[in-house]
């Protein structure tokens, strides 16, 4: 997993590098003693219930499923449903209660990533309720990279460790729906609290190519 | 050549720079190019803001700044009623801020980049009325050695300089933010509700003239310049030519009266007549001779002379004069008025609309009557009619006022007398102190530290109803003997640099429904006496009015009606509760460990003991489960409960947890105090021990609404019964600021000076004591009228300042407590101020204290002084309880000072004189004198004692033996004193066997005190410890709790520190045998910055070790560092990361 968690950053940083053009927002890694935020916008605020895992230079966040938590600061401005692509490499431990609801990520009433069961989720909300945008079975008991990508028109990509796995347009009856909350990291909605481990994120505000996004999710 | 052309060049240049025009000019009656926003409007001839988010613009102004050039800011404003709430006038983003402050003064100043340097002055800018504002920010270039360089802001109200601030080493800061109208650093929070008229931004110095002119010229204002009326040139002549004949320094003081009095306004025709009549008696000597003389030679004034004084009235002087003309300090041969000498100022209220009087209008009939030693003045026109009595006696005046309306639809709202303007005294010798004990040198030019401008009587800031103003020559006492102790505003103005004005302004009642024919009568009287010392004899002139007038006057001391365990109370702690029983049970093991080792009962002034989940803060009270057996387990081993309470205020959201209206709304909001509009007034807090988050709003109730005060009374009886010995009644006694009051619905008087006091809290504390005299009772802060209802006072601000209250009132005024320090840490500042403080109260007779246990517990020498001056107090009770406060002890040359600072950042800076002393009297003519040594260093000193008796006893400080020594009246010896020394003397009239047994008394007292022996250093933590003497290694799992930082899974190690993350691991076991290094293990990667890392130990976390740590290429290593103080037994002990992404710590351990 550790080694993983490495290859992830430098993976992602040639990546950046390629991509000029879609700004980044959100580039968290986690895998150093001091936590790195190279994006635009500033580290996240973690609660106190987050706690650290990995030996030295190949650290992770672990999430504890109950109280864990954190915010990213400033992101008000995060609204996947105008284009956007988050990677996230991560692992998640089964609840064992069943239902096994993680949240990812999540901006209130806006959209949310997220994973139940055994499947990864992504929700957009709009004018009447919360709408299933994507729904795919994945295994993430083990740390996988997962990207995923969707542009103003609906039209989105899942790629998990540089394959590509689903790729669809969303049927959007009623425009989605946009606010000022900020994206929460690990929570959201009582219950669905993530249980598991990311290694480090990354945050567009546009969507990704094909291409762009197989290799901010291949890992090497 | 060159000398002509160089002034000609000077001079142009000064007329062009001194006329040139602002930079900015904005008139809002004309069209103007301002941008507005938020609902800013310009209508009316004014821009108008709404007090929520509007604001306008001055786009292009960025480039003024405060430079070395100067700038100046004047502008003509109209504030409306934001309900205690501070409103920003002009503004320019993190370096200028103009503004009405939350207490309704002028507040302005600017930006260092690492502070703000602001300063208040001048009355309250009222509601509903133009007014000019204006600051003049100056550099202060060093022209000099001892010239110290900085800049200084002048404020000025209505063209008068009110007050400046001067800060030293420092420059403004300077950007290109626009200057901002209607909004400023307060944003939101202070948004100005109100109108501008003008507004002009010069990027020069504009001098006192310039913005006098400014103000006298702006028509909104409709300001007249009393003293300043035109001399005609052949008066001026006139009196030129006398001034240059030999006259008798008799005929200069006349002339000099008669020439004010032509500023102003008495008739010129008929002060030219007075003139010649004093050319020809000009020439007699003796004051007596020429008042005779002069008396005889004109009808128009008359000279009264008494001991000491003499005064020039007119009586068929024609004009707008007041007929106090003249008033001699005979002694010193100086003029004491100055300007326009005394005057009185009243307010009308017709319907809704205020107006303004003054003695000096021109609409007025006079007419004045003088017999022997009084003068009775009257004025009279179509609206109100007022009279004036003026009586001279010994080195005194005293006067007092009457006022009527003589219309069915106007009100006299307040009335303004007396007004004194007084002549400067010795620059360089000249002190004076304000009504809340201040003293300044030079108050021509200074300002007072706290006080200045407008202030609330009786509050903290006017205790009392006194100043003094005095140099080596001889002093002025200035007096308002209101023998009621009713509300009233006092006022202390430099007015040009020139003269001090000292005026009182009382409010008058009407009753309910009541539209005109009200009328005032001064109680007392305003008072002028001379004296010939400092602010002790003014302190013995004020007594004098309050032994035989006051209502609030004690005859017996010591005290009858306070009960005994109050007397002897030594000392306060102040404990908070937190709202939870584990906290408070912390409490009360350090406050029990405290008290077996002080071996005398003390007192616990307790905080957040009440249910904030039954009831909001501040209000209703209700206890949590476990506070009634915790006061009475505090009783049971010696330990008095005082809890907080609140009479002054009640949350607009009184339900729990400052959530809903629970009872505001059907309770509080009646009982509210209501100003003329229906408003209430607010006070806002943050939740307890908060500084940051959401501030709550709290109504200021009324106590003369009787509801109020049984519904208070009420909780004040619940909580007695719960075993407490006292209460404390936060916000009353001086710590508020006293309203009258308009509600019709609360049945008293409106706008009634007796609303606070006399018919408010007075009643009700009186019914408080008659139900339970073994119950104390003290407020916040000192106020005289409370005297009577009150067992102490509670001074916690006002550390440093004389003892003029007990110089007044002896051993009548118990204090119960100081803050020992705004800053929570402790180091050789925090020893300073502690033995400086505690040896000031010992001194000055109060009761010691209200400092928290962590403050002294981990400090075996705090303890012990403190447990000597407790037992000290206790020993000498007679002479603080039952004594008077008598002259100051002088001393042969200057003695020594010392300083310390209540804060981490050296404000505010207090200076004590060196031996700290005290004399003190009681009734049988027994002289104590006390003299201490609060300090780390020896200090030689001689006294001057002068003290009447026959016999004076030396008291060794160790042995406590006493030593006889020659006393007929005069002794000066030769005293040093070890640091924390203390030295007692007992003079008395006779040495008989009475007086020898109270000096054996006091040998023994001293004898018992010198063996006390400093506590173990070790407390009795009662949780089970880590164990660290052995040279354990303790881990992140041994910690209880960490703080801004990340605990790994596996708990063996934390990481992602921020600035200040902590570990705290509980109580830890060092041993016995103090530990002298420690050890930690830590990691310090790329990106971490290593930095220090603290141990902290004991109750008060003392910084214990100080490692540094450095980059260790990712791998876990050892550092090591000595420990900075001596640590056995079970201590708190926590680890604290200086730097925010230090390191990856991993444990430690001492060895």
């Amino acid at each position: 997993m550790e080694l993983k968690m490495k290859r992830f950053m430098i993976a992602a940083a040639l990546i950046l590098t390629q991509m000029a053009m879609a700004e980044v927002m959100v580039d968290y890694d986690f895998s150093g003693e001091v936590p790195a935020a190279r994006g635009k916008l500033p580290m996240a605020r973690f609660n106190d219930h987050i706690t650290i895992s990995g030996e030295p230079g190949q650290r992770s966040i672990v999430f504890d499923g109950k109280k864990s938590s954190g915010i990213i600061p400033s992101s008000k401005n995060v609204n996947m449903m105008k284009g956007g692509t988050v990677v996230m490499t991560l692992k998640c431990e089964d609840k064992e209660d069943g239902k096994n609801y993680h949240l990812f990520m999540m901006k209130k009433d806006e959209w949310l990533i997220g994973y139940s069961g055994s499947e990864f989720y992504f929700n957009f909300f709009t004018e009447r309720r919360w709408n299933q945008g994507l729904k795919c079975r994945l295994d993430l008991s083990r740390t996988r990279t997962v990207g995923f990508s969707v542009t103003d028109e609906g039209k989105y990509l899942l790629f998990v460790d540089g394959k590509k796995v689903r790729e669809g347009v969303f049927g959007i009856s009623t425009p989605p729906l946009f606010n000022d909350s900020p994206v929460q990291i690990g929570a959201g909605w009582g219950g669905w609290s993530f249980k598991g481990e990311i290694g480090g994120m990354i945050i567009h505000n546009e969507a990704l190519t094909d291409k762009q996004l197989m290799e901010a999710t291949e890992r090497k | 050549m060159m000398k002509y052309i160089l002034p000609a060049v000077l001079l142009i240049t000064g007329v062009l720079y001194a006329g040139r025009a602002p930079v900015i000019d904005y008139d809002f009656s004309k069209k103007t190019d301002i941008r507005l926003y938020e609902g800013a409007v310009q209508k009316d001839g004014a821009l108008h803001f709404n007090g929520k988010k509007s604001y306008a613009i001055i786009l292009g102004s960025g480039k003024l700044n405060a430079g070395p050039n100067g700038l100046s800011i004047v502008c003509t404003v109209k504030f409306n009623d934001r309900e205690g709430k501070g409103q920003d006038v002009v503004g320019k983003k993190s370096a200028v801020i103009f503004s009405r402050n939350d207490a309704g003064q002028l507040f302005c100043g600017f930006n260092d980049s690492k502070k703000w340097h602001i300063g208040r002055a001048g009355e309250l800018v009222p509601f509903g009325k133009w007014v000019q504002y204006a600051m003049v920010i100056e550099r202060i270039p060093q022209t000099s050695w001892g010239q110290v360089p900085g800049y200084r802001v002048n404020m000025y109200l209505n063209g008068e300089m009110i007050g400046h601030l001067f800060s030293k080493d420092i420059t403004p800061v300077v950007n290109a933010n626009d200057f901002i109208l209607g909004c400023g650093e307060g944003n939101d929070a202070w948004a100005m509700q109100g109108e501008i008229a003008d507004v002009r931004i010069y990027d020069y110095i504009l001098d006192e003239d310039k913005v006098a002119d400014l103000a006298y010229s702006n028509k909104r204002l409709k300001l007249k310049k009393s003293d300043q009326y035109e001399i005609s040139t052949g008066l001026a002549a006139l009196f030129a030519g006398l001034r240059k004949q030999s006259i008798s320094k008799e005929g200069k003081w006349v002339l000099e009266a008669l020439e004010r009095a032509a500023l102003n306004g008495a008739d010129q025709n008929q002060l030219a007549a007075l003139v010649k009549c004093l050319n020809n008696c000009g020439k007699v000597r003796t004051i007596e001779k020429f008042a005779e003389s002069w008396n005889k030679s004109q009808k128009l004034t008359k000279i009264i002379v008494k001991p000491g004084i003499a005064a020039l009235f007119s009586y068929g002087l024609d004009g707008n004069h007041f007929p106090l003309l003249g008033l001699s300090d005979l002694k010193t041969e100086r003029e004491i008025l100055a300007g326009n000498g005394l005057f009185w100022k009243m307010e009308l209220l017709k319907g809704k609309e205020f107006s303004q009087l003054d003695s000096s209008d021109e609409d007025w009939r006079r007419t004045s009557e003088v017999d022997s030693g009084k003068i009775r003045a009257f004025w009279r026109n179509d609206t109100a009619e007022v009279r004036v009595d003026l009586q001279l006696t010994d080195s005194r005046l005293e006067t007092a006022i009457s006022a009527k309306s003589l219309r069915d639809d106007t009100l006299v709202f307040s009335v303004t007398y007396p007004c004194w303007t007084v002549a400067l005294l010795d620059k360089n010798s000249g002190r004076m102190m304000n009504t809340h004990g201040e003293i300044i040198s030079n108050p021509a030019v200074n300002t007072f530290p706290r006080y200045n401008g407008a202030i609330l009587y009786p509050t903290t800031g006017a205790p009392m109803q006194f100043i003094t103003y005095y140099d080596d020559k001889g002093g002025i006492y200035l007096g308002v003997e209101d023998p009621h102790g009713g509300i009233k505003q006092f006022q202390i103005v430099s007015r040009q640099q020139s003269r001090i004005e000292f005026s009182s302004k009382s409010p008058v009642s009407y009753e309910i429904g009541q539209t005109g024919r009200n009328q005032y009568t001064q109680r007392g009287v305003g008072a002028l006496e001379l004296h010939r010392g400092n602010w002790y004899d003014a302190a013995q002139i004020y007594r004098r009015f309050v032994t035989a007038k006051a209502d609030w006057w004690i005859q017996e001391i010591p005290r009858k009606d306070t009960p005994q365990w109050f007397h002897e109370c030594t000392l306060w702690i102040r404990s908070h509760l937190w709202h939870t029983p584990e906290k408070a049970n912390r409490q009360k093991d350090w406050m029990i460990y405290l008290r077996n080792y002080f071996e005398l009962p003390f007192g616990a002034h307790l905080y957040y003991w009440d249910d904030q989940k039954k009831g909001a803060e501040f209000t209703h009270f209700m206890p949590l489960e476990f506070f009634p057996s915790f006061a009475q387990e505090l009783k049971e081993v010696g330990i008095y409960a005082k809890p907080y309470l609140n009479s002054h205020l009640w949350a607009v959201l009184d339900g729990p947890d400052c959530k809903s209206d629970w009872m505001f709304s059907s309770h509080g909001k009646n009982f509210a105090v209501k100003n003329p509009n229906g408003s209430m007034n607010y006070e806002y807090y943050m939740g307890p021990g908060k500084t940051s988050g959401p501030r709550f709003q709290y109504a200021v109730m009324c106590p003369s609404s009787k509801e109020r005060l049984d519904y208070y009374l009420g909780i004040c009886d619940r909580v007695i019964s719960y075993g407490v010995d006292m209460l404390y009644h936060d916000e009353c006694a001086g710590g508020n600021k006293p309203f009258t009051c308009f509600e019709p619905a609360h049945g008293h008087l409106m706008n009634d000076s007796d609303n606070w006091v006399r018919t408010g809290y007075v009643p009700a504390l009186t019914k408080l004591h008659e139900k339970y005299p073994e119950i104390a009772h003290d407020g916040e802060s000192f106020a005289e009228p409370y005297l009577k209802v009150m067992d102490g006072f509670l001074t916690w601000s006002n550390p440093g300042l004389p003892p003029v209250a007990r110089a007044v009132y002896g051993g009548r005024v118990v204090f119960t407590g100081n803050l020992f320090s705004y800053a929570w840490k402790f180091d050789e500042e925090a020893d300073r101020r502690f033995f400086q403080i505690i040896t000031d109260q010992f001194v000055k007779g109060e009761q010691m204290g209200w400092f928290e246990p962590t403050e002294i517990i981990d400090f075996p020498e705090k303890m012990h002084y403190t447990k000597q001056l407790m037992h000290l107090r206790l020993g000498l009770l007679d002479y603080f309880t039952g004594g008077e406060l008598k002259v100051p002890l002088k001393f042969k040359g200057t003695p020594k000072t010392a300083t310390y600072t209540m804060d981490h950042r050296g404000k505010p800076k207090i200076t004590n004189t060196i031996p700290m002393t005290s004399v003190n009297s009681i009734k049988n003519d027994w002289t104590l004198l006390i003299m201490a040594n609060p300090t780390f260093e020896k200090v030689d000193f001689s006294p001057i004692i002068n003290y009447p008796g026959n016999i004076l006893l030396e008291f060794d400080n160790n042995s406590g033996e006493s030593r006889d020594i020659r006393y007929s009246g005069n002794y000066t010896p030769d005293i040093s004193l070890n640091p924390k020394g203390l030295k007692l003397m007992l003079i008395g009239m006779e040495d008989n066997t009475e007086f020898r047994k109270e000096a054996e008394r006091i040998s023994e007292l001293l004898s018992r005190v010198s063996g006390f022996q400093p506590p173990e250093l070790e407390y009795q933590a009662k949780s089970n410890a880590l164990t660290a003497f052995t040279g354990n290694w303790i881990g992140i799992k041994d910690a209880k709790e960490t703080k801004w930082c990340k605990r790994s899974v596996k708990n063996d190690f934390v990481s992602w520190t921020a600035q200040n993350a902590e570990v705290n691991y509980g109580v830890v076991d060092f041993g016995d045998k103090p530990p002298s290094r420690i050890e930690i293990e830590v990691l310090v990667a790329p990106g971490q910055k290593g930095g220090k890392i603290e141990l902290r130990t004991g109750e008060a976390l003392m910084d214990t070790a100080v490692i540094e740590i450095s980059d260790t290429n990712g791998e876990y290593k050892k550092f090591s560092a000595p420990l900075l103080r001596k640590i056995t037994g079970k201590r708190q002990a926590l680890v604290r990361f200086k730097e925010s992404n230090s390191c990856t710590f991993k444990s430690w351990r001492v060895y």
